[in-house]
């Protein structure tokens, strides 16, 4: 309500249902019936309202909701004891059955990830600074004699320093199954009748040499390079 | 109410926490039962979902009346139970519907709107139609005129639990008041009441 005593249009509007509903205090009520003297429409409007409304305070709406909710208490305990029946048979046993499972389901989960995830296999430090030859070197290998017993330091060397543990079998059987490896070091290098290696340049194995050998792993190729860089060769 | 129910919602509360209850539990649903029914209907438009509703509250309300922290008023607190429980059936049924229907929601709401005011008020006793006529207000008018003229709540109650400033709910208010006085005029012309 304003201060100045002078209600808007607007805050007579809003007190009229509080008006006709007599929820308003003595004072409000003076001052309401005072101001509404301004308006007519508003006095119009009071006056229907009240005679619309004179019926429904007549009504007895305790009364319909009672019959409504007459049983709702009973109801209300009737389902509280229910469940805490419920409750005292079930509740421990759901109080730590859920934890349980859910346990169970995160240790089946960790396990079988640990298992199914093997750990790669770790390049040391020297391997992965190994250096690079150029193509030249590389072929020149190829050109060089080496003994069958050369071969043997060669994965030697290969066992001593680049890999650790398990996998330094793992990596030689990869290399002993890669047919690349197969068809050209081996077949090649332990070549029995030749004591020294002549690779011929024109020949289909040299060209399915240099198409395939971007096919070698990285980590496959960084051996074979180490295995290179140690072996003693004669040019 | 009976004189052996509790009376006062601090000494309900503190015995039903306590362990006595049995008393205490009835008091407060004694208590709140007719509050809490009629916003159900409000929102439910349905006397027996209403029922169904305010017995699911009360249970809800006694399972966590030791967490109550008094910061609003029991009725504030109650309130926002019932609404909140309301609006999950409501939810739910429209589901269900949809579901079993197997057609878009708009299907939902052309069939529990498909009563007017007028017919409701055909097939009721007339607080009953009084009471589901409301329903056909906008839910903010709806809302206050309920709080104010049923529950005899303060604006800054109501406010609080609408989270509608004084004066929108005065304006609201107002509106809901003509409304009704239309409707009820329109029916009376008619006879009807």
């Amino acid at each position: 309500m304003s201060n100045t005593g002078k209600l808007s249009y607007k805050e007579m509007q809003e007190l009229l249902p509080d008006y006709v509903f007599d929820r308003l205090s003595e004072n409000e009520k003076a001052i309401f019936e005072q101001e509404i003297e301004r308006y007519p429409d508003l006095q119009q409007e009071l006056s229907e309202v009240r005679s619309v409304f004179g019926r429904l305070n007549q009504m007895d709406f305790n009364k319909t909701l009672g019959d409504y909710t007459r049983n709702t208490s009973v109801k209300v305990k009737q389902r509280l004891s229910a469940k805490s029946k419920r409750s005292s048979y079930f509740g421990n046993s759901f109080k730590y059955l859920v934890p349980t499972a859910a346990l169970i389901f995160i240790a089946y989960f960790v396990f079988f990830n640990f298992i199914k995830t093997k750990p790669e296999p770790e390049i040391v430090e020297n391997q992965k600074s190994a250096p690079l030859l150029s193509e030249q070197e590389f072929l020149s290998i190829f050109t060089s004699n080496i003994e069958e017993g050369e071969l043997i330091d060669i994965s030697q060397n290969l066992s001593m320093n680049c890999l650790s543990g398990d996998d330094i079998e793992e990596a030689i059987e990869d290399l002993a199954s890669n047919d690349f490896f197969n068809d050209i070091m081996l077949s090649h290098l332990l070549s029995s009748d030749n004591d020294e290696l002549e690779i011929d340049y024109s020949s289909t194995f040299y060209y399915e040499f240099i198409n395939n050998i971007s096919l070698i792993e990285e980590n496959v190729f960084q051996i074979i390079l180490k295995e290179i860089e140690d072996v003693e060769i004669n040019l | 109410m009976s004189n052996l129910l509790i009376e006062n919602d601090n000494r309900i509360i503190e015995e039903y926490c306590n362990g006595d209850s049995e008393l205490a539990a009835t008091s407060f649903v004694r208590k709140y039962e007719k509050y809490v029914f009629s916003i159900a209907l409000r929102y439910l438009n349905n006397f027996e979902d209403a029922d169904e509703a305010s017995q699911d509250v009360f249970l809800k309300a006694l399972n966590n009346l030791h967490k109550f922290k008094k910061k609003s008023s029991i009725k504030t607190w109650l309130y926002r139970i019932t609404v909140n429980h309301c609006n999950n059936v409501i939810r739910s049924k429209r589901f269900r519907f949809w579901s079993r229907t197997e057609n878009n929601f708009t299907e939902y709401e052309k069939n529990i709107k498909s009563e007017t005011p007028y017919q409701i008020l055909e097939n009721n006793c007339f607080e009953e139609r009084f009471l589901l006529l409301l329903g056909t207000l906008p839910k903010k008018q709806r809302e206050v005129f309920s709080l104010r003229y049923f529950d005899n709540l303060k604006y800054e109650e109501i406010s609080k639990m609408l989270g509608t400033s004084v004066g929108g709910l005065k304006s609201n208010y107002y509106n809901a008041t003509k409304k009704i006085a239309t409707m009820l005029k329109k029916l009376k012309e008619k006879g009807e009441i």
